[in-house]
């Protein structure tokens, strides 16, 4: 898992996101390399989940690129982009009601069962252990955040900290080469946020998994992150390492005011 | 079985049908369609037509009907899957009033509002079965696999299907076609049973009436869908001895039933049909009664 120096698993270029008059992130340019845990910070409002939104295809971008491992990926439909090795989460939990904690992360991994919609509704030989194949996957993910004990339950009915679990293992089932965690600390208590903190690395030693998180809970960020952009009113005013960005007094401005 | 049971069960069992079609597109995928009785009529005319004036078999009009049902389907689909769903209502509402319209203005062939008499009445009780408990193993498939999750999850949260890497428009569309053809074959039955059609028959108040089965039984229930076409479909004539207020009653069964169990008759309950898994629930509930009568006995002996 061990990237090639200097060539970059997501590049974006000069990357403009404009609601009509108004400008969500304006010419914000980052190389993330394989392997790495980075962050995204910045005030409320800044544009951090925007870049999201562009990388995962869910805007379009006003102007500029995005490249997945050198394919341009800005334009594509969300479901592509998936498909070539992004995975996300959301700020708000969006798990599938409907489905409980198994199924919904089968549901993640649907897209790589290869029978056909004919194939499926006529329960043709090999459908059944596809079938389970994809359970069996399903499982692993559950195990990897510890949710095995909840598989039959529907999410709703689970506490917030294991939600926002399931919506790891979720895009975990994708089988992703670089996740993008949307504020994964948000109502956490300090426990959890020690437990969250120790699962992103597992994520990241284990599956080899480049790790890419918004979050606003500064000590985790300080204490996972190797790699940090700051982004303020949809411009990026500064880049570097925890420690570079602490003592960055363009950052303690946005942040603190002047 | 005395004629008139039969016939009342051969038209529950090409309602269950037509059900079948609109529970995978309303009820899983939550695409709220009104267009399925447009497609009931097109399985209807065409088979009709394709066996009185181009002399083809019944079966073949059948599948003659099937496929332009698909094709019509195809189109349809493709202009309006991308609406949002109130748009999409109406859009589908307006496709079934265009094909029954069609029906009256091209009164050569379809016999305009007077429609086709002479049908063969060549489906009876047994084949509509079979054909019924056939569509109802494929929509079993279609919920156990990942078309099902897909469709819960293109229902509950659209964006996050997609982010999930589910070709939310494709989706649609395989649910929409199949649920198309489903209504064709339910029509198509329809012609061959009564022998007689007209577009009188494919009125708005039938994709109601196939709404309302959907809702009774359960969005998300296939059992409950099964069940509920056969009760409501029988329901009427059960009620033969209110005689004028049987309709009254029938529609105060039905509104008191969702404002008590708005999840539908079933739920999410599945009446299970895999051998293991009933021999599972019987194993269990057999302990169960095993345990709370110990339980007593301990109770009494404890006194």
């Amino acid at each position: 898992m061990n990237a090639m120096p200097g060539e970059a698993l997501l590049a974006i270029n000069d990357l403009r996101i404009q609601f009509g008059g108004l400008v969500a992130v304006n010419d914000f340019s980052m190389e993330l390399r394989e392997g790495r845990i980075a962050g995204i910070i910045g005030p409320n409002g800044a544009g951090k989940t925007t870049v999201f939104n562009a990388v995962t295809g869910v805007y379009k971008p006003t102007a500029g690129e995005i490249r997945f491992q050198a394919d341009l990926i800005s334009g594509k439909a969300p479901y592509e982009i998936t498909r070539k090795g992004i995975a996300r989460t959301f700020q708000n939990i969006r798990l599938f009601k409907g489905l409980n904690v198994l199924s919904n992360v089968m549901a993640a991994a649907g897209f790589r069962a290869q029978y056909g919609f004919l194939g499926g509704l006529l329960g043709m030989p090999g459908v059944w252990r596809q079938e389970r194949g994809i359970e069996a996957e399903a499982r692993l993910c559950l195990n990897l955040v510890d949710l095995q004990d909840y598989q039959y339950l529907m999410p709703e009915n689970l506490p917030y900290g294991l939600q926002r679990k399931l919506e790891i293992a979720r895009a975990l089932a994708t089988k992703p080469r670089l996740i993008l965690l949307d504020e994964p600390a948000a109502g956490l208590n300090p426990n959890e946020v020690n437990e969250l903190m120790d699962l992103i690395r597992k994520i990241h030693h284990e599956l080899g998994v480049t790790v890419l998180l918004i979050e606003h809970h500064m000590e985790m960020v300080m204490g996972i992150c190797e790699e940090l952009w700051v982004l303020n009113f949809g411009k990026m005013i500064a880049h570097g390492t925890p420690a570079e960005i602490q003592c960055n007094e363009e950052v303690l401005k946005a942040y603190l005011g002047d | 079985m005395s004629a008139f049971y039969s016939s009342m069960l051969t038209f529950a069992g090409i309602n269950l049908i037509a059900v079948l079609g609109v529970y995978l597109l309303i009820g899983l995928t939550g695409l709220f369609s009104f267009g399925q009785v447009g497609f009931m009529a097109i399985g209807a005319y065409i088979s009709s037509i394709a066996c009185l004036q181009w002399g083809l078999p019944f079966w073949a009009g059948i599948l003659i009907s099937v496929a332009f049902a698909l094709i019509v389907g195809l189109f349809i689909g493709a202009i309006t899957l991308k609406l949002r769903t109130d748009y999409f209502a109406l859009a589908t509402y307006g496709f079934a009033e265009v094909v029954k319209t069609a029906l009256i203005y091209f009164s050569d062939i379809t016999g305009g509002s007077m429609g086709i008499f002479g049908i063969p009445t060549l489906v009876n009780l047994p084949v509509v079965a079979v054909i019924a408990v056939i569509c109802i193993m494929i929509c079993a498939n279609f919920k156990k696999l990942k078309f099902g999750r897909n469709s819960l999850a293109v229902r509950n949260d659209p964006l996050a299907a997609e982010i999930m890497g589910i070709n939310t428009f494709a989706h649609k569309m395989k649910v929409f076609l199949l649920s198309a053809a489903l209504g064709a074959l339910s029509g198509a039955l329809l012609a061959f049973s009564t022998s007689y059609i007209e577009p009188e028959m494919f009125n708005w108040s039938k994709s109601v009436e196939l709404i309302i089965i959907v809702f009774f039984g359960g969005l998300n229930s296939l059992s409950g869908a099964v069940f509920a076409t056969l009760f409501l479909s029988l329901l009427p004539e059960l009620l033969r001895f209110g005689s004028e207020w049987r309709m009254v009653l029938f529609t105060f069964i039905i509104i008191v039933t969702i404002i008590f169990k708005p999840t539908g008759l079933f739920g999410y309950y599945e009446i299970p049909l895999n051998p293991v898994t009933i021999a599972k629930k019987i194993r269990s509930y057999v302990k169960k009664i095993r345990v709370d009568r110990s339980a007593k006995r301990g109770e009494r002996d404890a006194r």
